[in-house]
This record gives C-alpha cells, sequence and structure tokens, in this order.
C-alpha cells in the first residue's frame, strides 16, 4: 500500500509529463475502441442482413439440398418436419420455401433469378423482406403475384403492376411459365440480393415446377441464437439421416469467419497503437528514473530493497497506464454511444457498401472482447514499457548514484 | 556555431535521443510499409480485373451500366472504329454483347449471363482465354460452341462435351433459344462469371438476342493505366453525338473503386492515430530536454544570446531527431515493400474465399511509389511540428532570470 502510495505522489510530481503521457494514452485507446467497434459492427451487420433477409438461423432439406439445389430435391416428408418443429421449444418461427432458379422476363428484358415460393403469412414472421417494402404492398396470398427487388424493377424498366413470365425447369424436365403481375417491390441493404430474389406465392410455384404440395426448404428462426447448435443437433437425431439440418453458420461460412478474422485482426491494431505508445513510456519513464538518481540512492542507501524500487517504477507506469486507459475507454465509450445511436452515415462509399450487403449506416457493436482488447492490451504496453527504466534503477550503486549530477 | 551545438546537444542524453529516434523511425516505417502494401494490393487487383475481362476503358451505349438490357446497345460502325484504331494509345479493344437467359441441361435450369465475345478481338484486351479450367476456349464468333464459368458448369452437372440449351428473351422481346456444345470450363475468380456467365461467340450471341449486328460494350486495353483520363478525353470529344459513354474501370467497377476507397480511408485513419501518438512523445521529450535546461538558458540569454537564437537552436535539435528518424524510417519502409514487391504474400484456403468473395484478389503486394514516402514523410514533419509548438513556445517566453532560478 505505501508503495502504491507512493508511486501515486511520484506521477505527480511533474504534473506536465504525466498528462502529455495520459494524453498520448487515451487518444490511443479512444482511437482503438472506435475502430474496433465499428469493424465489428460492420461484419456483424453482414451476417445479420443475410440471416434477417434470407438465410434465418436454421434451414433444413432434404440430404444434399446445399450442395446441389435441384428442383426435384424436395424434403422427403414435410408432414414429419412441421410435427418436429412444432413440438421443438425455442422456437419462433418457421416458414416453407420452396427454392428454384429460373428466368423473369419482362415487356422488353429478362434476367436470371432466384425463384421463391413463400406462404407470406409465415414468411413475414421469419425474415426482414415484408418490412422492407418501398412500392406496392406484399404478397396478399392470390396466386400469380410476385414480389421483386427494386434494383430489379429498374434493371427489367418494371414497377408496380406491370406483368412479367417467370420460366424455370420443372420437375418433369420441361420449362414450366407462369405469368404474375408485381404486388410490390422490396428493398434490402444488398444489391445483389436485391437484384436476385423474387418472392411469390408457394402454391402458384409448386403448381409451375408440378411439384404438388412438396416444398424444398424449411427456415426457421429461434428464440436465441446462440442456442442454434443445440437445436440442430435435436432437430438431426429426431429427423434422421434424409434430412440436412443446417445452421446459419454453414450456410455462410465465410461471413462466420470473417467475424472472426476481424476480431483477430483488431489484436494487430492494438498491438501497433501499443507500440507507438511504448516508446513515449520508455522515454518518460527513464527520464523520471533519471532526474531521480540521487533521491534513488538515499532510498537504496537507507535500505530499500530492489524488488520494491523495480515494483514502484513498474507500478508508477502501470498506474498511467490504468489511468489513461480508463479515461479513454470512457471518452471512447461516450463516442460508441453516439454513434450507436444514428449510426455512422457512409453514404459516401454506399455501392461498394451494398454489394457486399453492408448497409451505408454502420451501427458499431460492442462486446466484451473490445473491452478485454482496450483494458487489458494497453495497460500491458505500459508495463511492458516500464521494465527497462525500473532495471535501470535497480542496477544503480547507492553511492554513486548519491554523488550522480 | 549554431548546428554544432544542437548537435552536441542531441548527444548529451543519448539515450532520450535514440529512444526519440526510434519511435519516428517506428512510425515512418510503419506508414510507409502499410501504405505501400495497401496501394500496391490495390494496384495488382485493379490491374488484375481490369486484365481478366473489365478492361481499362470501356465504350458503352449510354444508360447501360445503370440499366444493362438490350436496348442499351449501339452500332459498331466504321466511325466508332475509327476513332478506336486512331488512338495509338488503345492497344487493342473487343465489342461485347451481355443478356440474361436460362442456361438448361437435361432437368436442370439455372440462370445464366450470356456473354457474346469475339475470341480473336478478345485475346488482344483480357487475359479471359488463359483462364480455361477444363476443355478449351471459344473457336470463333459464329459457332455453336459455350464456354460456362466454372460454378455454373458444376451446378448445372454437365461436362464439357454436353450439349446445353439456352433459353433468352431478345432485343425485340421474343423469347428464342439456340442449342449449344460445351467446349469448356473457365474460372476467373469473379463470383458472378464462375457463377452464371456462359461465353459464346458474338455473332451467335447477336443471333439469339436478335441484336442485329448491336453490341452494348467495348472493352479497351491500354499499355500503361496511367493515360486512362488521356485516352478517356480523346474518345469523349471524338464519340460525341453518337449516344455512347466513355467510362474508365473506376466508373465500370463502381464496387471495387468504393471498396477500394473504403478500405484507403480507414487505413489512412490508423496510420493517422499512430502518428499522432508518436507525436505525444516527441512533445514529452522535447518538453524534458528544454525544461531540464531551463538554468542553462538562462544563462545563456543573460549573456547575451538572442533569444531567437536560442528558439533557432531547439528547433535544429529537435528537427534533426526527427530527421534523422525519418531517414531511417524510410531505409526500413523501402526494405519492407521493396521485399513485398519482390515476394508477394498469396493466400490460398478459406483465407482466400473471404477476399473473393468481396472481389479482391487473395494477395498481398506493395509498391515503390515515391509519392508513399513523400507523403508519408511530409504528414509525419507536419504533425512533429505541431507537437513541438507547446515545448518550444515555452523558450520563447522564457524570461532570463526566471530560466536561471528554475528548479
Amino acid at each position: 500500500m505505501m508503495t502504491f502510495r507512493l508511486a501515486w505522489r511520484n506521477l505527480w510530481r511533474n504534473p506536465r509529463r504525466s498528462v502529455v503521457v495520459l494524453s498520448s494514452l487515451v487518444v490511443g485507446v479512444v482511437a482503438a475502441v472506435v475502430m474496433d467497434t465499428v469493424s465489428r459492427g460492420m461484419v456483424q451487420q453482414v451476417l445479420e442482413n443475410q440471416i434477417g433477409s434470407h438465410v434465418a438461423h436454421i434451414q433444413i432439406h432434404r440430404k444434399g439440398f446445399h450442395e446441389n439445389p435441384e428442383i426435384r430435391s424436395t424434403v422427403p416428408d414435410a408432414d414429419k418436419v412441421r410435427k418436429v418443429l412444432t413440438g421443438t421449444p425455442g422456437l419462433r418461427a418457421f416458414s416453407e420455401r420452396v427454392v428454384s432458379f429460373g428466368l423473369l422476363s419482362g415487356a422488353a428484358t429478362s434476367s436470371g433469378v432466384s425463384l421463391i415460393g413463400v406462404n407470406p403469412e409465415a414468411e413475414k414472421k421469419i425474415t426482414t423482406i415484408s418490412a422492407s417494402i418501398t412500392k406496392g404492398r406484399q404478397l396478399s396470398g392470390h396466386p400469380n403475384e410476385v414480389l421483386i427487388g427494386e434494383a430489379l424493377a429498374e434493371k427489367m424498366g418494371v414497377g408496380v403492376g406491370d406483368k412479367l413470365v417467370g420460366m424455370s425447369s420443372a420437375t418433369d424436365g420441361h420449362v414450366g411459365s407462369e405469368m404474375f403481375r408485381v404486388a410490390g417491390l422490396y428493398k434490402t441493404v444488398s444489391s445483389e440480393f436485391d437484384k436476385s430474389f423474387v418472392f411469390a406465392p408457394l402454391p402458384n410455384i409448386q403448381q409451375v415446377l408440378t411439384l404438388g404440395s412438396e416444398v424444398s426448404e424449411f427456415a426457421i428462426l429461434l428464440d436465441d441464437r446462440e442456442r442454434v447448435e443445440e437445436v440442430q443437433s435435436r432437430l438431426k437425431s429426431e429427423l434422421g439421416g434424409a434430412y440436412e439440418v443446417l445452421t446459419y453458420a454453414e450456410i455462410l461460412p465465410i461471413l462466420v469467419m470473417q467475424v472472426e478474422v476481424t476480431a483477430q485482426s483488431m489484436v494487430i491494431f492494438y498491438a501497433i497503437i501499443g507500440c507507438a505508445l511504448i516508446f513515449g513510456i520508455v522515454n518518460t519513464m527513464l527520464m523520471s528514473v533519471f532526474e531521480r538518481i540521487r533521491e534513488f540512492g538515499v532510498l537504496k542507501a537507507v535500505g530499500m530493497k530492489d524488488g520494491r524500487l523495480f515494483r514502484m517504477i513498474v507500478l508508477e507506469a502501470s498506474l498511467l497506464g490504468i489511468l489513461g486507459t480508463v479515461i479513454g475507454f470512457l471518452l471512447g465509450y461516450a463516442i460508441y454511444l453516439w454513434l450507436a445511436k444514428d449510426g455512422l452515415d457512409l453514404s459516401a462509399f454506399s455501392e461498394g457498401l451494398e454489394s457486399w450487403g453492408v448497409g451505408a449506416v454502420v451501427y458499431p457493436l460492442l462486446t466484451w472482447d473490445v473491452l478485454a482488447n482496450a483494458l487489458i492490451v494497453i495497460p500491458l504496453f505500459a508495463v511492458l514499457g516500464s521494465l527497462y527504466p525500473a532495471y535501470r534503477a535497480v542496477k544503480l550503486e547507492p553511492v554513486k548514484a548519491m554523488k550522480y549530477v | 556555431m549554431l548546428p554544432r551545438l544542437a548537435w552536441r546537444n542531441i548527444w548529451r542524453n543519448k539515450r532520450r535521443s535514440l529512444i526519440t529516434i526510434a519511435a519516428v523511425t517506428f512510425a515512418a516505417m510503419l506508414s510507409i510499409a502499410m501504405r505501400g502494401i495497401q496501394l500496391g494490393t490495390y494496384d495488382v487487383n485493379i490491374k488484375h480485373f481490369t486484365d481478366l475481362f473489365i478492361g481499362a476503358i470501356q465504350v458503352q451505349a449510354e444508360g447501360y451500366r445503370d440499366n444493362p438490357t438490350l436496348q442499351k446497345s449501339f452500332r459498331l460502325d466504321p466511325s466508332v472504329e475509327n476513332s478506336l484504331n486512331g488512338n495509338p494509345l488503345v492497344k487493342g479493344y473487343a465489342p461485347r454483347v451481355i443478356g440474361d437467359g436460362l442456361a438448361t441441361f437435361k432437368e436442370n435450369a439455372q440462370g445464366a449471363m450470356i456473354v457474346g465475345v469475339d475470341p480473336d478481338r478478345e485475346k488482344s484486351v483480357s487475359t479471359l482465354s488463359t483462364r480455361v479450367h477444363a476443355g478449351r476456349f471459344l473457336s470463333g464468333s459464329a459457332t455453336d460452341e459455350a464456354v460456362l464459368g466454372e460454378t455454373l458448369l458444376e451446378n448445372l452437372k454437365a461436362s464439357v462435351g454436353d450439349q446445353i440449351v439456352v433459353l433468352a428473351q431478345g432485343f425485340d422481346g421474343s423469347l428464342g433459344n439456340l442449342r449449344f456444345t460445351i467446349v469448356g470450363s473457365v474460372r476467373t475468380g469473379m463470383p458472378q462469371f464462375d457463377r452464371a456467365a456462359v461465353f459464346v461467340g458474338i455473332d451467335t450471341a447477336g443471333e439469339l438476342l436478335v441484336m442485329y449486328g448491336r453490341v452494348q460494350v467495348i472493352a479497351l486495353r491500354l499499355e500503361d493505366l496511367e493515360d486512362i483520363p488521356a485516352v478517356a478525353a480523346d474518345l469523349r470529344s471524338s464519340l460525341t453525338g453518337k449516344g455512347l459513354v466513355v467510362l474508365p474501370w473506376s466508373g465500370v467497377m463502381k464496387d471495387l473503386e468504393q471498396g477500394i476507397e473504403m478500405d484507403s480511408v480507414s487505413g489512412l485513419l490508423t496510420l493517422g492515430i499512430l502518428i499522432v501518438v508518436v507525436a505525444f512523445g516527441i512533445t514529452n521529450t522535447v518538453l524534458m530536454s528544454v525544461t531540464e535546461r531551463f538554468r542553462e538558458f538562462g544563462i545563456i540569454l543573460s549573456l547575451g544570446m538572442p533569444q531567437h537564437k536560442l528558439v533557432t537552436l531547439v528547433l535544429l535539435e529537435s528537427t534533426a531527431i526527427i530527421g534523422i528518424g525519418l531517414a531511417l524510417g524510410n531505409l526500413c519502409g523501402l526494405g519492407i515493400n521493396a521485399y513485398f514487391v519482390a515476394n508477394p504474400i498469396v493466400f490460398t484456403g478459406d483465407f482466400a474465399e473471404i477476399y473473393e468473395v468481396y472481389g479482391f484478389l487473395p494477395r498481398i503486394e506493395s509498391t515503390l511509389r515515391p509519392s508513399i514516402f513523400i507523403n508519408m514523410t511530409l504528414s509525419i514533419v507536419v504533425v512533429s511540428l505541431v507537437a513541438m509548438l507547446y515545448p518550444v513556445s515555452k523558450v520563447v517566453r522564457l524570461e532570463p532570470l526566471k530560466g536561471i532560478r528554475y528548479t
């Protein structure tokens, strides 16, 4: 305790110097926290958007569908899946879909799309598409209506109420076609998604593709995303080997990995900031040690143990480090709260962001990792920076030190 | 006299000066290396994608970029060709027809992007024909051959030698279909091509899409991407009034350009933070070295040294330290950048996939462009000068008597 009080007082013997070091720490920590939360927010958002606009938490198909999404590869026994799902706890909602690839033609142009047959009421509980409608209305369940992306509508030069012909190869190999009317336009943050996903009523698509009442996909949303693996293994064991039960992480492996890679690359960022800080800390501590050589000489002459002297100097630097980090973190947190309120508007890069599915407004994300990085890494560098100065102080010979000028 | 004094002063406290030099060296080295690697990596990406298919410049029908339909097309008449042939910087050009269709093989159907190309002209513009993964590339413009993106071929469960039917809507709105023989597949690393592209001869594509010789895009190759502004300006003037637009690659691949821009801005922010943190260290060192010598300065001043000379002395000392640090940092940065130019890092596996998903090459390279060294050095100099303001202002205001009595 005595060492602590001594260290604290020593810091404020030269307040100007301590304040300058503190400021550098504060700047470093504020910058690190803001960069870290924004980057994490950005990649997390891509993942959330994908989950929210289509993928959901868990998907069930016939085994092999994910590798090779053929139209004939339908869920073996949809009734059984429905029964299992209704009996599974922790499920928020599920939706049945037919997934097919086809050509959508307007009066003048056509476009290759993923034609998804959905049940509008069930789908509404799973995805955000119905909340992203910009013109017209949601599918009402009437036959021969489609919901298309704004980007696709623009490309094809059609609007709400216009006619389109959808074509896709049916289960028997012939190309089925059907006329649809555009019920509404939607817009998600991903322009790629908007250009390629077209939604139509499920019975309609089943009929066009001669599927009867079969479906190709069950999309499931859980109450708690953390429990996705637990639910997956439960469903797997109940459904058996004829089905594949995939989590969003298996469907979007690259995105999930991207989240991890970003987290790891932030550690490098902290290390760079830490290295930049360490020079300042070494220099400051060295100066403060050499200023006090005579004093240390006296202390040692009257019997202060080396270990205690060493600890005192390291403690001085640690206090600086901790104080700077705490102030920096509080400031960074304030900036984070401010950014989190309305998001960080990056519309200058909107086209790049949209093609990656981020959206022009990025919301920072504060996780325990950020907290750990900021509150542990930076003070650690402060301690590292004090080791050499402390070593110099300990190595002094009392008599020489007292005579030092 | 002053420079000698300054030089001696620097080495009065060797350790402190060395640490400060090290800090500046670190900042300069890191910022030059990071910036070099960033810009170098952008350069290879841009070079790769322009060479692969996009071209350095594209001549498009007006409105095609925002709304790529068959209607946004034009006739490749002699006057257009003359303009292109007339510019010596244009090393080659290739017209293209691009439409959406449905590719079917047995009972499998996949959305397809029909790309009509002239194989002979393509050779002088794009490296597409060298990206053949299986089989071979197209042999002519008017054959029934098709080359498919690798993933599309897989998804159709077809293989080289099989016949596919491509269904598409033509220029006049009518639906047509043609049978093609798959002669090869390409792996481009651009997902939109690998997943959907059906490359066919431009004349056959024109027939399927009822284009009657109209094309939508002409891609141009230039020897040097630096020539883009000059060539674009020349073509814009010679092609006016034809309903055509001249777009550099950055206008064609807006997402790549903005991705680069955003990465570049976030990189600059990191460097800015790094330099500012180091600048605080400089403030502190100069402050310490000045206050330590207040008594000495007070005596010199009372002996009659003009104050401005004293200030110059302090400035000389700090500038020398920063200068040495910058010189060393530039050298180290040069070394690192030269190393990465000679030995680029190429990623494989999962990591490579992330890059491809985001439309970048899985490759890290650097560049020795002089502007990087100059810009980074200047930034550090400016920030350091700001960092020195406070300590130097203390010397400016120092009164001799106060200095002598300073403890």
